[in-house]
């Protein structure tokens, strides 16, 4: 009889899919440094068009200097070159092209109650990339996500540490209702309010104010604010909870062409995906859905290789046990031993 | 006095619909004289201002080239333009303190500076002495900046608002 292989060794060839996760951490650091670098570049060339180089002190000739150093490899004409690149993720021009936020066009639509199409176009490609890739922009883009991954990180810490952090369950649909109450308020006040609360968007805005202006604004409060209730009540809570772009992003990507499956038959039941997995989602027993934000977090720990893309618009939901964890082979022993005794 | 950029929608309450404080006008604002309501001004927190005689503008018209959302309108680089369509405020002055206006002295700073020459401000006596505000003023506030008295004679206000002195003013477009 046909003894089937149960303790098959995990293939010893190695997919590439678990560098992504190196690849998204080098996207966020990129999209962060460029959020800092572009206000640099706006007051270096405000210094610039007022030849104003002998009226600076010292510490802003030396901003200029090094911002003259920087720029100096790849133009010849700041002045004029370096408005190719502005903005934030929140809005920004990428050499003439105009791209947006969805959460922004939905927001002034439902604060002014007006179509403006150019506007409406320039979020066309994210909405894209959204309906293919999900959430990425969540995980891939977001500045904010950096820095919450990083208070992840010291909350570990400090749990290690034995003090306090807050691991609170809310409703995940929590998030829904901020983006329709947010919505709801831009058209009642007449002003963008969700712009007051994506955090992305903050950071764009402040960085801005921190570099250009010199100042702050209430935006930074709330961020802080975010952070601590990321520590004290809910892990990654904002993101999950509460993000109004984040909810806007899921019901976007909920038929997303790009996503996490396992393969039940390299599974071994580890357990190592749930724990890492930043949204609390659980891909070891298939629960992906729409708030997976594809930051390939779980496919870069899996010891057996068992998480990976695939092109399908739904979750193979209900895999059951991983093929080479021991619940799976204790039942297969059980069966085969049925089949024995039954004398077949 | 808080001014909106150039190009501005009139209707301030549009203008804070339109706007999603994304910070490109100021991010290409070559003097950095937009500002923005950082911890203040309610539900227009985050939007863009200038006080132009703190800063003023130089009237690029890159802010609105840029503006994603068209709150501040696109303007063509041209005087002609920027005269019939931008209307941030309109310059008083204030004839009791002015140089020329008090007799101590040929001045003419303010009608130098002006980007837009005659239509900006005139002068009255053969063209040398005492400034007027004319109507094309659309309220920059380079003439503030340069200014030689120590308490600003010239001073920009929004066109709506009572004047500092009684004279040429069309009335009634920015509501604050």
């Amino acid at each position: 009889m046909h003894e089937p292989k149960l303790t098959a060794a995990p293939t010893l060839r190695r997919s590439l899919w678990r560098h992504l996760n190196k690849l998204r951490w080098l996207t966020l650091i990129i999209v962060f440094t460029m959020l800092a670098l572009i206000p640099s570049i706006s007051l270096y060339q405000t210094y610039l068009a007022a030849h104003a180089y002998d009226l600076l002190t010292p510490s802003q000739q030396q901003f200029y200097d090094i911002m003259a150093l920087l720029t100096s490899w790849f133009t010849q004409h700041p002045l004029k070159e370096l408005d190719a690149i502005k903005g934030n993720t929140w809005s920004a021009t990428l050499f003439g092209l105009q791209l947006s936020d969805p959460l922004a066009v939905l927001g002034q639509l439902a604060a002014s109650l007006q179509l403006y199409w150019p506007f409406l176009l320039s979020a066309l490609i994210p909405v894209l990339l959204t309906i293919i890739f999900g959430r990425f922009f969540c995980g891939w883009i977001c500045p904010a996500t950096l820095i919450y991954e990083m208070n992840s990180s010291l909350s570990v810490w400090l749990r290690h540490l034995g003090l306090i952090s807050g691991e609170q369950r809310l409703d995940r649909r929590l998030k829904y209702l901020v983006l329709i109450v947010g919505l709801a308020l831009s058209t009642a006040f007449g002003s963008v309010m969700v712009a007051l609360i994506y955090p992305p968007a903050i950071i764009g805005r402040e960085l801005y104010y921190a570099i250009a202006l010199g100042g702050f604004g209430s935006g930074t409060i709330f961020f802080i604010l975010t952070l601590l209730f990321d520590l004290l009540v809910a892990r990654r809570g904002f993101c999950r909870y509460l993000c109004p772009g984040g909810a806007l992003y899921a019901l976007l990507g909920r038929y997303r062409l790009f996503r996490i499956q396992r393969r039940v038959e390299q599974c071994n039941d580890c357990g190592k995906c749930n724990a890492i997995c930043e949204f609390s989602l659980q891909p070891m027993r298939d629960d992906f859905g729409q708030e997976c934000n594809n930051c390939t977090a779980c496919i870069a720990i899996c010891p057996t290789d068992a998480l990976h893309f695939s092109i399908r618009i739904r979750d193979q939901a209900g895999q059951g046990d991983g093929y080479l964890g021991p619940k799976y082979r204790q039942s297969r022993r059980e069966a085969d031993q049925l089949k024995k005794e039954s004398g077949l | 006095m808080q001014l909106r950029p150039p190009g501005a929608l009139r209707d301030d309450h549009a203008f804070m619909a339109a706007c999603i404080s994304c910070g490109l006008c100021a991010e290409v604002c070559p003097p950095k004289c937009i500002q923005f309501h950082l911890r203040d001004g309610g539900s227009s927190a985050n939007t863009p201002y200038i006080v132009p005689e703190e800063k003023s503008c130089i009237l690029c018209m890159k802010c609105g080239e840029v503006c994603p959302t068209n709150a501040l309108e696109k303007i063509a680089y041209k005087k002609e333009e920027i005269i019939k369509q931008v209307n941030m405020g309109i310059a008083q002055i204030d004839r009791l303190t002015c140089y020329p206006w008090v007799n101590t002295g040929i001045c003419g700073a303010c009608g130098n500076i002006c980007p837009l020459g005659k239509q900006g401000i005139r002068f009255e006596f053969a063209g040398i002495y005492r400034p007027l505000v004319q109507d094309g003023c659309v309220g920059c506030g380079q003439c503030v900046e340069v200014c030689p008295h120590p308490s600003l004679p010239i001073r920009v206000v929004a066109s709506g608002m009572q004047s500092i002195a009684p004279h040429t003013l069309k009335s009634g477009s920015l509501p604050f």
